[in-house]
């Protein structure tokens, strides 16, 4: 019984592993720039928490968004340069060119 | 295939797994091809189950007390509770060696499964980082440390038994949560490091960072505080903490990780502490190897060694090999880890962070000090030297309470810089409130200063959040909203602050229970016959009767006791015992307690001179009620902070 256990598991973990050979992967990559724009809201609403008890002054609430803005939009930056491929940032480079 | 031969064989294929998740991971990433890395993702995601499996064989053999296997015949017995047959799977070093292996392959799983997207790039690194931690410890079982090693002649037809110290309620909870705690640093661990190697140590998987880190942190605090309630009420191990180094090695990473989910949030909003961050993972990672080091055949004596082997070599090895790999990292990627950006005021959020950083190190430093000096000792003049409690007491006790006074005015500081309108406004209250605290306790009590400056520290830091939740409250109950709904909305908003306070609280709670036994307990030690009484604070004490029960494995002494008010009526009858175990030549000894929130009675039978007469060590606790509070409470907070965000009330 414990070799039967034993040769199932194994020949299942065989199979699994195999699988992504003849499998192809379709695992859909999201926008990480939806991402990054989930994630300026999230420390905006903490941002908003704090302004409404008082914690910081509404001057310091825009300083701080504006900081975040600028953190993320560096972030959103380095990530395009990561996703997109030479050809298509010779193509984005063009056309900021003709614009 | 016998039960033994079924669990090794499993464990020999999770490290062919583990090999080829490694291997797979880093060919798959240098040939960027994904069907590699995938296959390497599935082996990883298998370790799991045949860890499992492998975990089940040996709990298997326990619970039909299998004497065939060694490791069965050295932990359990038959006489033994049959409940404790289910947990004597890691009473000892190589089945704590399999828990560990089994809790790093769940974690594999759970952060493969539940990783963000953002993610994606550093995903060959992160399993490679996993599986070659989980590779160590399933390569130290099959090579060294068998738990399925089997007699081969003369198969015993009873065990000797689980060592007598950890036949406890808390051998369900303590040590499982405190060596997942331990074992699961290797989480944020290797995401910071596959981060770092892959270049993408950015904001984007910060929160999962924290999040994991968060629940590893939360994991060995509760662990720890359960240890402390499991050493209070068993005399063997001297009381709710004693400073042992094997307390102290589990102390040390949890310090370290609180100054890291603290120093990361100032990452996450403001692009700072980069490298303050990534030390203070590497640190935690490598005081966790030391706690295994030292846990495991370490050349430190404790009372609380169950995992003592002659491996102390290996874990030293992979304590070094970790700490150079994370010195390599570290010094290699310094630029990409490194951020300019500057605290711009000394009263603002970040230099509060910044300052608990430093507190939180210098307290593990103290403690590590303390655990290596007899080391050195011993090394290099030859002289045996015990650092004990009052040596850290008296260092790391001043450190605690500036700790304590951060912790009350930090989270009252803005972001880049506090102005004095804000100072006002948020701790004029507060500091009243605790000003008039320190007064009174130091005018009604005739305690040390220090007391009341604790005392003093801790109402700043309670007043504080509930002057926070009341201005909160108030702002939003403007509109006609009811009071009640505000204040649930307020949390709501701010579910990882506000679940930080409550945490806050429940260290506030543990501290009131130190304070209590520290400054304000009252002892008294006397030998003392059947029938007699004894007056301590305002109990009266009789001695009812002295029972002797004889099992096989055990002798137990039970010891019953009336307890009386003043007016001489029986308030509770109590019951403590002196447990003496031939086998391992050895004697527990539980605690007779009467706990209240404001005191417990503490009564020790430390010794049965003869069958009428015994050595008792009584003591009345003020306050260790609430330390005790403090666990639930802290389970609370940082679920409050784990909330998914799109739960809104």
């Amino acid at each position: 019984m414990n070799l039967i256990i034993f040769l199932i598991v194994s020949i299942f973990c065989i199979i699994f592993l195999l699988l992504p050979y003849f499998k192809k992967n379709e695992e859909i990559i999201e926008n990480l720039a939806i991402l990054s724009e989930s994630r300026k809201q999230r420390v905006l609403m903490e941002l908003n928490s704090e302004l409404e008890n008082g914690t910081i002054t509404i001057d310091q609430f825009n300083e701080l968004k504006k900081e975040l803005f600028q953190i993320e939009s560096i972030e959103e930056y380095k990530l395009e340069k990561v996703n997109i491929d030479p050809v298509e940032e010779i193509i984005k480079l063009k056309k900021k060119i003709n614009d | 295939m016998t039960t033994s031969n079924l669990g090794l064989s499993f464990l020999v294929l999770t490290m062919n797994l583990s090999a080829y998740s490694i291997l797979g991971s880093i060919i798959g990433n240098k040939l960027n091809n994904d069907q590699i890395k995938l296959s390497s993702k599935n082996a990883a995601y298998c370790t799991f189950f045949t860890t499992f499996i492998s975990a089940i064989c040996l709990v298997y053999a326990f619970v039909t007390n299998d004497f065939s296997i060694k490791y069965v015949f050295n932990h359990s017995n038959l006489s033994m509770n049959p409940a404790y047959t289910w947990v004597a799977m890691y009473a000892g070093n190589e089945g704590s060696l399999l828990y560990i292996a089994l809790v790093i392959s769940l974690s594999i799983l759970l952060v493969l499964k539940f990783k963000p997207k953002d993610l994606i790039e550093s995903e060959p690194h992160l399993i490679a980082l996993m599986s070659g931690f989980l590779l160590f410890f399933i390569s130290v079982m099959v090579f060294f440390a068998n738990p399925f090693d089997t007699f081969q002649t003369n198969i015993p037809s009873d065990g000797r038994g689980m060592n007598p110290l950890l036949a406890h309620p808390g051998m369900f909870s303590h040590p499982p949560l405190l060596m997942a705690g331990l074992a699961t640093i290797s989480v944020p661990f290797s995401l910071i490091t596959s981060m770092i190697l892959t270049g993408t140590f950015r904001n984007n998987g910060l929160d999962f960072v924290r999040t994991t880190s968060l629940i590893v942190w939360s994991i060995l605090g509760v662990g720890l505080l359960l240890g402390s309630w499991w050493a209070y009420t068993i005399l063997g191990w001297g009381g709710y903490w004693v400073w042992d180094p094997i307390e102290n090695v589990g102390l040390m990473p949890w310090l370290v990780m609180t100054a890291f989910i603290h120093s990361i949030i100032v990452q996450r909003r403001r692009g700072m502490f980069r490298v303050w961050n990534v030390i203070l993972i590497f640190l935690a990672f490598v005081l966790a190897q030391f706690g295994m080091f030292i846990n495991r055949g370490g050349p430190v004596v404790s009372v609380h060694s169950f995992a003592a082997s002659t491996l102390g070599y290996i874990f030293l090895g992979f304590m070094v090999f970790s700490a150079l790999f994370c010195g390599l990292i570290f010094i290699s990627n310094y630029n990409k880890i490194y951020s300019d950006n500057k605290i711009e005021s000394v009263v603002s959020r970040e230099a509060a962070f910044l300052i608990n950083n430093f507190f939180l190190l210098a307290i593990t430093f103290v403690t590590l000090w303390g655990l290596i000096f007899p080391l050195i000792n011993e090394v290099f003049y030859n002289e045996t030297v015990t650092v004990g409690a009052p040596y850290y007491n008296a260092v790391n006790g001043p450190v605690i309470l500036l700790l304590l006074f951060i912790m009350g005015i930090g989270p009252n500081l803005s972001w880049k810089g506090t102005s004095n309108s804000n100072l006002k406004t948020n701790l004029l209250y507060p500091s009243i409130v605790a000003l008039l605290a320190f007064l009174i306790v130091s005018i009604f009590t005739s305690k040390p200063f220090m007391s009341s400056l604790a005392i003093s520290s801790i109402v700043l830091v309670l007043s504080t959040i509930l002057y926070e939740w009341f201005r909160g409250s108030r702002n939003l109950a403007r509109n006609g909203t009811h009071w009640f709904y505000a204040f649930f909305k307020l949390i709501s908003n701010n579910r990882k602050k506000y679940g930080g306070y409550v945490v806050h609280i429940s260290i506030l709670l543990v501290a009131l229970g130190v304070i209590g036994i520290n400054f304000y307990q009252i002892k008294i030690d006397k030998v003392v016959s059947v029938g007699e009484r004894i007056e301590i604070g305002n109990y009266k004490i009789e001695i009812a009767e002295i029972n002797e029960n004889n099992f096989n494995d055990r002798r137990e002494k039970v010891a019953t006791f009336l307890i009386l008010d003043s007016n001489e009526k029986i308030i509770e009858t109590l019951e403590g015992n002196n447990t003496f175990y031939p086998s391992f030549n050895m004697a527990s000894i539980r605690a007779a307690i009467k706990s209240s929130p404001i005191e417990d009675l503490y009564i020790i039978p430390s010794d049965f001179i003869d069958n009428d007469k015994m050595k008792l060590i009584i003591s009345i606790n003020p306050l260790v009620w609430w330390m005790w509070l403090g666990g639930p409470i802290f389970i609370l907070g940082t679920l409050i902070s784990l909330w998914p965000r799109n739960f809104k009330l």
